[in-house]
């Protein structure tokens, strides 16, 4: 499982071990202020990242950023 | 007359050090070793009356016979009171402390254990009553003195708070009045911390328990994935009536044949934030716009109908854990091998 | 800045023609009050009550409860920038206020604003039995019921029921002077409060700075400031007890002011907003306050906050932060998470094994906590009620009306959320607490 969350720190202190660092509390998974489809490929990157964290193994929490342009994790 | 019954690992009973580890369990009658000075301790109102040998490994390799060994001496000798230990910083003679004080209040016996603060046995049973001690046997007069006094208000029922009555914290919070307000105990505190005097927090830090990570997904390309979320994306007009606070539910929404969600059809319920732009676009919390494309694209097998939602807000840990374990069963029902959960 | 205080108990409210305050009698003209009320064409009705602690009395819908106060002299209006009154900087010169007493305001929320703003939950205050378990059962009230015009967008239902609600205190004036001062202290070890404040998510509401609520980087109050009600909540989200009257009656400002000069030298107070959205703007707003506290060179701080979900982790961060930077900080908290209606008997026995707080940081190792404030018992029938007649306990079912003058059982109709007035005692008024186990 991989949480993709705003607030990372909370995630990992719960016991999540997969987290992907989401936008904003009000929304998570995109962008609001962005242009339709700058904000669709704002949310594919993050779910394109979340994939990548379901195929690494962890032993402890870890979190994966979404980069800006590329599909790789901090 | 209070009858103990003790319990002590190879070394304290007098058999040897390590090299007799593996010693079976055995019952003695009357005290052994520190035992005695616990009979000192309690002269008149109580005395040792059986004590309980077991080799630390002995305890640590064969778990089920060592239980059934504990659970026949307090059957048969029917002890008042058990002492555990002390174990002090020892690993696995704490482990076997802590897991004779569980048998013994399963058993409704008061037990009391005496473990370092850093004891990992602790970590086994967090609920056992255990004074703090060192970390070597040279605090074994202390240690048996502490551990007999906390006995005593255990079994005359008396006993206080852990801070109080001088045992490790056990993880549970009970209501209760203070001397000051919390105002003036907040600006005594300060003023004690800044002057370098001792204070005592009210509230110890508390860590969750650490989670097993899963393994990762074998094989992505023919993976079945799942969308779950605490934030609250329900079908417009809300047909279950989700609560947007304290709720103690969770519900399955069919995503078969949906591409999108859209705001004619699904709406946000969370009440712990300011939802309209979630509403406006379901998808800023469930992304099934970018899985369903990716699964088009054959990034992964394909994506579970079904999405389970709750509202994360204000809900009570144990039903955070309950929704855990029964969403866990429904998406293994499912055979999905991994899940994306959206937390707001 | 040198603010007197000068205090009028009251013991007695009473109607009268000729209002005024005479040896613990509060005389209070409530016609003179009515029509100063229903100049505002937004209010269609009010109704006015006398309700004093001990009473049989359940007091519902519970919008504000405001202290009255008067500056005497110095400048600027109590309670600046809200209600019409000038935004002038307050703090200084002699204030009178009352003791004991309060204007309370009532009115239920309008259907809209019920859908449109999920935490303006229906609340209640029980003035005897089980129920009486917060400092607002315990102060005598003028109970002002307000009828507004039902069509009220939020922002302008909000604004007309708080100004009203001042208006009335402003109507009601006020021989124990005190004088607050922070004069200079340099030989003492210097203590900023650190005073976090929940800012509404929903725009142009929650609790203002001379009336200012929105989102914004911390900022430094004299505590003066605040005795002259530069801070104050508003009309719409009163469940917590985020109410004006328990800002200028904070006890931490009370506690730290006596030891002011004598043991430590309190030099202000940082305003830290909370609630962002996102963990920079979080971090970005704790690092701030932490500078601020650093510049006005704290040794020590101690850190309140009025709850909040996600708010407890800008709060830990900025404990996280100021004990980084070499102050040393105590944290005074409710225990957020161990949801309590009632003060059951297995609670007192087996206690609660939930963690009492969301998110913690391991430098937060001095916290006072000021437990849970829950009846021991189900709520009994009581004789009168003031502030309407019925109440919603479930904000999705706001059809399913429960009348407040019979008994009522908090556990069956609110599940896991307690709906008294001020159960959080977020700055410590009460000695109730947790004890660890």
């Amino acid at each position: 499982m991989v949480v993709v969350s705003a607030l990372p720190p909370l995630a990992m202190q719960a016991g999540a071990n997969r987290v992907v660092q989401g936008v904003k509390i009000e929304h998570v998974c995109g962008d609001p202020a962005l242009s339709p489809s700058a904000d669709q490929a704002l949310r594919r990157r993050l779910v394109v990242a979340a994939l990548r964290a379901l195929e690494t193994p962890v032993v402890e929490p870890r979190l994966f950023r979404v980069s800006d342009g590329g599909e790789g994790d901090a | 007359m209070l009858r103990i019954g003790h319990y002590l690992n190879q070394f304290f009973a007098g058999i040897g050090a390590e090299a007799h580890a593996n010693y079976p369990p055995e019952v003695r009658e009357g005290p052994l070793g520190p035992g005695r000075a616990v009979d000192g301790l309690v002269k008149g109102n109580g005395r040792v009356v059986s004590t309980l040998i077991c080799g630390d490994n002995f305890f640590n390799e064969y778990p089920d016979d060592a239980r059934r060994a504990v659970q026949d001496w307090l059957a048969t000798v029917g002890p008042d009171l058990v002492l555990a230990g002390p174990a002090f910083a020892a690993g696995r003679y704490g482990s076997a402390c802590a897991e004779v004080c569980r048998l013994a209040e399963a058993a409704h016996i008061p037990a009391v254990t005496g473990l370092h603060p850093e004891n990992p046995g602790l970590l086994l049973y967090k609920r056992a009553y255990a004074v703090p001690t060192g970390n070597s046997a040279a605090g074994m007069g202390p240690a048996l003195a502490a551990m007999v006094a906390l006995a005593k208000k255990r079994v005359a029922g008396t006993l206080g708070p852990a801070a109080q009555d001088g045992y490790l914290p056990r993880g549970i919070r009970r209501p209760g009045a203070r001397e000051t307000t919390g105002a003036d105990r907040a600006v005594a505190m300060l003023a004690a911390k800044l002057a370098g005097r001792p204070f005592q927090t009210e509230i110890p830090v508390d860590k969750y328990d650490a989670v097993p990570p899963a393994p990762p997904v074998a094989d992505m390309r023919h993976a079945t994935l799942a969308l779950v979320t605490t934030g609250g994306i329900v079908p417009k007009g809300n047909p279950d009536r989700i609560k947007r606070c304290s709720e103690n539910r969770w519900c399955e929404y069919d995503l078969t044949g949906l591409d999108a969600l859209s705001s004619d059809a699904y709406e946000c319920v969370h009440g712990g934030f300011f939802n309209l732009p979630a509403c406006q676009n379901p998808h800023l919390v469930v992304p099934l716009d970018a899985m369903r494309r990716l699964e088009r694209e054959g990034a992964f097998g394909q994506l579970c109908n079904v999405l389970c939602s709750t509202v994360g807000n204000d809900q009570r840990l144990a039903d955070c854990q309950r929704h855990g374990q029964e969403i866990g069963r429904l998406l293994r029902r499912r055979e999905v091998a991994g899940a994306l959960l959206v937390a707001t | 800045m040198n603010l007197e205080l000068g205090t009028f108990p009251v013991e007695t409210l009473a109607f009268g023609a000729t209002p005024g305050w005479h040896q613990g009698t509060l005389s209070i003209d409530p016609d003179r009050i009515r029509s100063r009320v229903l100049e505002d064409p937004r209010i269609r009705g009010i109704r006015i009550d006398r309700v004093a602690p001990g009473e049989r009395t359940r007091i519902i819908h519970v919008r504000d409860i405001i202290e009255p106060r008067v500056k005497v002299s110095g400048r600027g209006h109590v309670y600046p920038g809200i209600a019409g009154h000038p935004p002038d900087t307050v703090g200084d010169g002699v204030t009178y206020r009352t003791a004991g007493f309060a204007v309370l305001l009532c009115s239920e929320v309008l259907p809209h604003i019920r859908r449109a703003v999920s935490a303006a939950t229906d609340s209640l205050i029980d003035m005897a039995g089980p129920g009486a378990v917060t400092v607002y059962s315990t102060l005598r009230y003028l109970a002002v019921t307000i009828e507004t015009d039902p069509g009220l967008e939020l922002t302008e239902w909000n604004e007309a029921l708080r100004t009203a609600g001042h208006h009335v205190a402003d109507e009601v004036t006020p021989p124990e002077r005190q004088a607050f001062a922070l004069t200079p202290a340099p030989a003492l070890p210097r203590v900023v409060h650190v005073h976090a404040l929940n800012a509404s998510m929903v725009p142009g509401i929650g609790t203002g700075i001379y009336g200012f609520t929105p989102h914004a980087l911390p900022m430094l109050l004299h505590p003066n400031e605040i005795l002259d009600g530069a801070i104050a909540g508003d009309a719409v989200v009163g469940y917590p007890g985020k109410c004006t009257w328990l800002h200028v009656n904070n006890p931490v400002l009370l506690s730290l002011y006596p030891r002011h000069g004598q043991e430590l030298s309190w030099v202000g107070s940082i305003i830290a907003r909370t609630r962002w959205g996102s963990l920079a703007e979080k971090q970005l707003s704790a690092y701030q306050t932490a500078k601020l506290a650093w510049m006005l060179e704290a040794q020590g701080a101690l850190v309140t906050w009025n709850h909040g979900g996600n708010d407890l982790v800008e709060v830990m961060l900025t404990i996280q932060e100021l004990e980084r930077a070499g102050i040393r900080t105590v944290f005074l908290t409710i225990e957020s998470d161990i949801k309590v209606v009632r003060l059951t008997p297995e609670l007192a026995d087996t206690g609660s094994d939930e963690p009492p707080l969301l998110f913690s940081v391991p430098e937060a190792d001095a916290i006072v906590s000021t437990g849970t404030l829950a009846p021991a018992e189900p709520l009994p029938a009581m004789d009168h009620v003031v502030g309407g007649t019925d109440l919603v306990f479930d904000q999705e079912r706001p059809d399913i009306r429960t009348p407040a003058q019979g008994p009522l059982d908090l556990e069956k109709l609110s599940g896991a959320y307690s709906p008294i007035f001020g159960h959080f005692d977020n700055y410590g008024l009460g000695v109730q607490s947790y004890h660890e186990y």
